[in-house]
C-alpha cells in the first residue's frame, strides 16, 4: 500500500490509478487502498504548507482522490466508507458573491482531513446560514468571498449569530484573497485564510 | 479652455516622466475609479449598466470633484452590457442580469474548452472561436456550432455554407447579430463622445489598448482555473503550445489598439501570476516567458506595459523586475509587498499602488493618510511611483477617497 500513498504524494496520476486497478483486481482490501489514498493527501496537505506544493497539486490530488474513489467504491460492501468525523464544518459564500473556487477547495481540504463538511453553496442568504448553524451545531463556520462586496454580508452573519445567542458556539473563518487583518476585525470573526490549509491546521487546534 | 490645454499637458507630462522614472513636479495621484462614482453620488448599478449618459455624467463629476491626474474610462468596465445582454452572453452575471440591482458584475468560472479540444484550438483558433467557443458562451449564437468549417472552403464550393445557413435556427442568430451591431455601434459612439470631453476638461486617458498574459487566456477563457493548473502537470507541452499561439493574437491586440487610439500604453491585468498557484519553476516556465516576449513586444513600438499585478506576487517580482525594460513599464501592486519591491524596481519599473483596499472600504481617514504618507517617503523616492489602491476604489467610502487625493496632492510635492 505504500506505492498508493508515494504515487498520490508524488503526484504520479497513472502508476495511482494503474496501481489501484491492479490491486482491486488481485483481491486486496478496498478499505486499505482507500486508507493509503488517504495518508497520500495527508502527505499533499504537509507539502503544500510546507511550500513545496501549490494550489495546482490540491486542485489535482482532489481529482485523483476522486477517480481512486470511483474505483473503490464498488468494492466496499456496506462497510463505512471514511471514519469517524472529527467534527462538523458549514461553509458558504455569502451573500451577493457568487465565487467558489477557493470556498471548495478549502471544503475538499477539510473534508479530507476527517471533517463532516456541508457546503451551502454561492450567494448564501444571511438567515439562510444562520439557521444552518442552529440545526447543524457546525465547530466551524466558513464564510467565503472574493469581492469586497462580500464584507458587509458577512459582518451580518456574525451580527446575527450574535442576535440568535449562537456567537459563542462557533467560531467564524473568513476566506477570500481580500481578506486581511482589517476584516477579521470589522467582521468579528475569530480567525482569516488566504490559503486552502489554514482551515485544517485551525480546526486541528481547536479542542 | 487655455487653463485645461495646460491643465491636461501638466498631467500627461507627470505621468509619462512618472513611467520614465524621472523627478516630477508631485507625485501623481490615480486612483482606479471602477465603481465609485456610482457608489458616491448614489446612483443604482443597474440603471448605469443600462444608460451610457447617466454613466458620463457621473463620471464628469468625479473627474471634477476629485481632480485626478489621469482620465478615468467607465467604457471599459460598465458599458458594453447592453451588447451582452442581446447576445445572451453566459461568462458574465451583472446587476439585474444574474445579479441584485447593485451588484458589481461578476465572472463566471467554468471549463469553456475540454481538454480534447486543444488539438482543433493549436491547429486553427479562429475557426475554434467563431464555431465553439462563440456557440457556447453567446446564447443565441449557438445555431453557429453546426456550421461547416470555412477553412474548406476553397473554390466555388461555399453553396456548401449558405445552404447550412437556410436552417431557420440562423434567422435568430443572424438577428441577434444585427441587435448587437446596433448596440455596439451606440455605445462606441458615446465611447468617442466621452474621451473627447474628458480631454477637454483636462483629464489624458491613460489606456490605449488591453492585453493579457497568454497564460490567463488559457486560465480565464479557455481551460479555465482549475483546467489550466492540472494542465501544467497533465498537459504541458499542449499548454505551452497554446500560449505561444495566443502570444502573436494579444500582440496585435496590444500594438493595434495602442496606436488606433494614440494613447501608447497597454492595460495587462495579470490574474494567475500570484505566488500559491504554481511553483516559482511552473511561473517561469508557462507563464512568465510569453508575457514577457509581450512586454518586449509592446516596449519595441514604444508603447508602456501597465501590469496590474493581482493579489501575492512577491516571489515573481524579483524575476519579473529583474527582465523589465528600464523605464517603460508600470507594474501596479496589489498585495504584494511595495517597500521590498522597490528596492529592486528602483532603476527599472515605476510602481503603481497599493493602498489596502480593505482599508479603503473599512478603515479610517487617518489610516489612509498614515499608509500614504509611508509610500511617499518610501517609494515615490523622487520618482516612479504613483498612488492608487490595490485594485481600484469601487466600494471605498468618500472619506477615505478624499483623505487619499487631499493628503497625497499635498504632501506628494517633490
Amino acid at each position: 500500500m505504500e506505492k498508493i500513498t508515494a504515487a498520490m504524494a508524488d503526484m504520479l496520476e497513472d502508476e495511482l490509478l494503474d496501481l489501484t486497478d491492479k490491486y482491486l483486481a488481485e483481491g486486496k482490501d478496498p478499505k486499505a487502498i482507500l486508507d493509503a489514498y488517504q495518508a497520500g493527501m495527508t502527505e499533499v496537505g504537509k507539502r503544500y504548507e510546507a511550500g513545496e506544493y501549490f494550489v495546482s497539486e490540491l486542485i489535482l490530488a482532489g481529482e485523483m482522490m476522486n477517480s481512486g474513489s470511483e474505483k473503490i467504491k464498488p468494492f466496499l460492501k456496506g462497510g463505512s466508507e471514511s471514519g469517524p468525523s472529527k467534527g462538523r464544518v458549514i461553509i458558504a459564500t455569502v451573500e451577493g458573491d457568487i465565487h467558489d473556487i477557493g470556498k471548495n477547495i478549502a471544503g475538499t481540504m477539510m473534508e479530507l482531513s476527517g471533517y463532516e463538511v456541508h457546503n451551502l453553496g454561492e450567494d448564501v442568504k444571511i438567515s439562510k446560514i444562520v439557521e444552518e448553524v442552529k440545526t447543524l451545531k457546525p465547530k466551524l463556520l466558513g464564510l467565503s468571498g472574493l469581492l469586497t462586496l462580500a464584507y458587509d454580508p458577512m459582518k451580518a452573519v456574525v451580527d446575527q449569530l450574535k442576535e440568535a445567542g449562537l456567537r459563542d458556539q462557533v467560531k467564524v473563518l473568513l476566506g477570500g484573497s481580500q481578506i486581511d487583518e482589517h476584516i477579521l476585525k470589522y467582521v468579528g470573526a475569530d480567525v482569516f485564510a488566504n490559503d486552502a490549509m489554514t482551515n485544517v491546521t485551525y480546526l486541528n487546534s481547536l479542542p | 479652455m487655455a487653463d485645461n490645454k495646460a491643465a491636461y499637458d501638466a498631467r500627461a507630462k507627470r505621468f509619462y516622466d512618472t513611467i520614465a522614472l524621472k523627478k516630477t513636479d508631485r507625485v501623481p495621484v490615480v486612483p482606479f475609479a471602477e465603481a465609485f462614482p456610482i457608489r458616491h453620488y448614489k446612483a443604482l448599478m443597474k440603471d448605469v449598466l443600462a444608460d451610457h449618459a447617466l454613466m458620463d455624467d457621473l463620471w464628469y463629476r468625479f473627474h471634477d470633484e476629485f481632480q485626478p491626474d489621469v482620465g478615468e474610462n467607465p467604457y471599459f468596465l460598465f458599458s458594453f452590457f447592453n451588447v451582452m445582454k442581446v447576445l445572451d452572453f453566459k461568462l458574465l452575471k451583472w446587476a439585474g442580469h444574474g445579479l441584485h440591482d447593485d451588484s458589481a458584475y461578476q465572472f463566471v468560472e467554468s471549463e469553456m474548452m475540454p481538454p480534447e479540444d486543444y488539438d482543433w484550438f493549436l491547429a486553427d483558433p479562429s475557426d475554434y472561436m467563431f464555431r465553439r467557443m462563440f456557440p457556447r458562451v453567446y446564447g443565441r449564437l449557438a445555431p453557429l456550432a453546426n456550421l461547416p468549417t470555412i477553412a474548406a472552403s476553397y473554390y466555388f464550393f461555399t453553396p456548401f455554407i449558405w445552404a447550412a445557413l437556410a436552417d431557420p435556427a440562423y434567422a435568430d442568430a443572424g438577428l441577434a447579430l444585427k441587435e448587437a451591431a446596433a448596440e455596439s455601434i451606440k455605445t462606441l459612439t458615446s465611447f468617442g463622445n466621452y474621451v473627447q470631453k474628458i480631454t477637454q476638461m483636462g483629464y489624458p486617458m491613460t489606456i490605449g489598448s488591453m492585453a493579457q498574459a497568454p497564460l490567463d487566456v488559457v486560465g480565464d477563457y479557455l481551460r479555465g482555473i482549475k483546467g489550466m493548473l492540472v494542465d501544467l502537470r497533465r498537459r504541458p507541452e499542449k499548454l505551452l503550445a497554446a500560449c505561444e499561439k495566443i502570444l502573436p493574437v494579444m500582440l496585435d491586440l496590444g500594438i493595434g489598439g495602442a496606436k488606433l487610439s494614440g494613447i501608447p500604453v497597454c492595460f495587462i491585468p495579470l490574474h494567475k501570476c500570484m505566488d500559491g498557484f504554481m511553483s516559482q519553476e511552473q511561473f517561469e516556465k508557462f507563464y512568465w516567458p510569453t508575457l514577457l516576449e509581450l512586454i518586449r513586444g509592446l516596449v519595441a513600438e514604444k508603447i508602456h506595459p501597465y501590469l496590474l499585478i493581482e493579489g501575492v506576487c512577491d516571489q515573481r517580482l524579483p524575476v519579473m523586475i529583474r527582465d523589465a525594460p528600464p523605464g517603460m513599464c508600470v507594474y501596479h501592486l496589489e498585495n504584494s509587498d511595495i517597500f521590498k519591491a522597490k528596492k529592486l524596481a528602483r532603476d527599472k519599473v515605476c510602481l503603481r499602488g497599493n493602498v489596502p483596499i480593505s482599508m479603503m472600504v473599512t478603515g479610517s481617514p487617518d489610516q489612509v493618510r498614515a499608509y500614504c504618507k509611508r509610500l511617499i517617503d518610501e517609494v515615490a523616492d523622487g520618482g516612479g511611483l504613483m498612488i492608487d489602491t490595490g485594485v481600484n476604489i469601487g466600494d471605498s467610502k468618500s472619506e477615505n477617497v478624499r483623505a487619499l487625493f487631499d493628503f497625497c496632492r499635498e504632501y506628494g510635492v517633490f
